[in-house]
């Protein structure tokens, strides 16, 4: 029994073992699956922590019936949320095409960079001399904003949590 | 996930993507996440902790590696690095954990966690299935650590991953190794593994 053990512990792996392997995989997968997000909060909290920075704080979501149901955008979403540094507004409008548009408005006292990560790129734009800001052409799917006050280099940029867009 | 190595294994992908990271290449760290967290996630299950402290668990490894990434000189290493460090923040947490269980009892303290942890519920399909995992459940807890998580690795990963989780197989060549050798006798014993090869 030992020696058998022995000989089959030193040799290659072969079809049955990939078998075992597999039917064990099958039983994992199905019993004690990944939890959904658990990748999207792990790159969520990484980010966090490379950028050193805040975590805002959603303080408000909301979907808005659109005034007038068209075919270019069917609903809008507002989303307020404020870091101990700045607030901000976001509104949601989809459009044609899978897309979606983003409006924005930051409280900051001033100008204010405005990246929005996507999950496969990033956009990047400033606030105006109103504290607006806007993205015309957002993919479906997760998005963080993060907030940097140009005037104040030092200052933690602030991240939101994911937004669904 | 289980591609029989046709896409290059789970540690040169991680390679890759860890390299394009240091590079400065902010997506690739994204791929990483979404390469290897399933072999995390099963790492740390397969130590007993409960659904949540694995979470914890898996996400304090990712931060871990941004805070460590420059000291990570080898991206060959970096999937032996996140298995390694998955491996002993689980067993520390499981340790934590365990002990405030058995605080009262003397002594119980002392040792590492011993249980595998289980799924809640393990749902198991079609004869196979069945006897595999009859078997399997014999096996010790070291060895179902480490086949949960090879299972989910592909092919020439099996060396590696056996290594990080502390169980070095041959040094040439990903042979079976005694655990898996253990589940191929019993298997082989029990007229029911009937496999159709």
């Amino acid at each position: 029994m030992s020696e058998d053990l022995d000989r089959l512990a030193a040799e290659p792996l072969d079809a049955e073992d990939l078998l075992a392997l597999g039917t064990l995989r099958a039983i994992f997968a199905a019993s004690d699956p990944v939890p959904p997000g658990l990748a999207e909060r792990s790159k969520f909290a990484m980010t966090v922590a490379a950028l050193e920075a805040e975590v805002a704080q959603i303080t408000a979501a909301g979907v808005e019936a659109a005034g007038v149901r068209t075919t270019t955008y069917d609903r809008a979403q507002t989303v307020t949320f404020s870091s101990a540094h700045l607030s901000a507004m976001i509104t949601i409008e989809l459009v044609d095409g899978g897309r979606a548009r983003i409006s924005g408005w930051v409280s900051a006292d001033g100008p204010t960079a405005v990246e929005l990560r996507e999950r496969s790129r990033t956009q990047t734009t400033e606030t105006d001399a109103d504290g607006r800001f806007r993205f015309a052409q957002v993919e479906r799917g997760l998005v963080h904003l993060l907030l940097r006050r140009l005037d104040l280099p030092d200052s933690r940029p602030v991240i939101t949590p994911a937004i669904e867009i | 996930m289980y591609t029989d190595g046709t896409t290059g294994s789970l540690a040169e992908r991680a390679a890759r993507a860890f390299a394009a990271y240091r590079d400065g290449d902010a997506q690739a760290m994204s791929d990483l996440v979404d390469t290897t967290t399933t072999l995390l996630w099963h790492t740390a299950r397969g130590q007993g902790l409960d659904p949540a402290q694995a979470e914890d668990v898996v996400q304090t490894t990712w931060l871990t590696l941004v805070q460590h990434a420059p000291s990570i000189h080898d991206p060959q290493a970096v999937l032996k690095w996140l298995l390694t460090t998955t491996r002993r923040e689980a067993w520390a947490t499981a340790k934590r954990s365990r002990r405030e269980d058995v605080r009262e009892e003397l002594g119980e303290d002392a040792g590492a966690p011993t249980q595998s942890a289980e799924p809640e519920q393990v749902l198991v399909r079609g004869q196979e299935q069945v006897v595999l995992w009859k078997h399997f459940s014999t096996l010790s807890d070291r060895c179902q650590q480490l086949l949960r998580v090879v299972a989910f690795a592909e092919r020439p990963d099996y060396a590696h991953v056996a290594e990080a989780l502390g169980m070095p197989v041959g040094s040439i060549g990903p042979t079976r190794g005694r655990c898996l050798a253990k589940l191929r006798l019993a298997l082989g014993a029990d007229p029911s593994w009937d496999v159709a090869s």
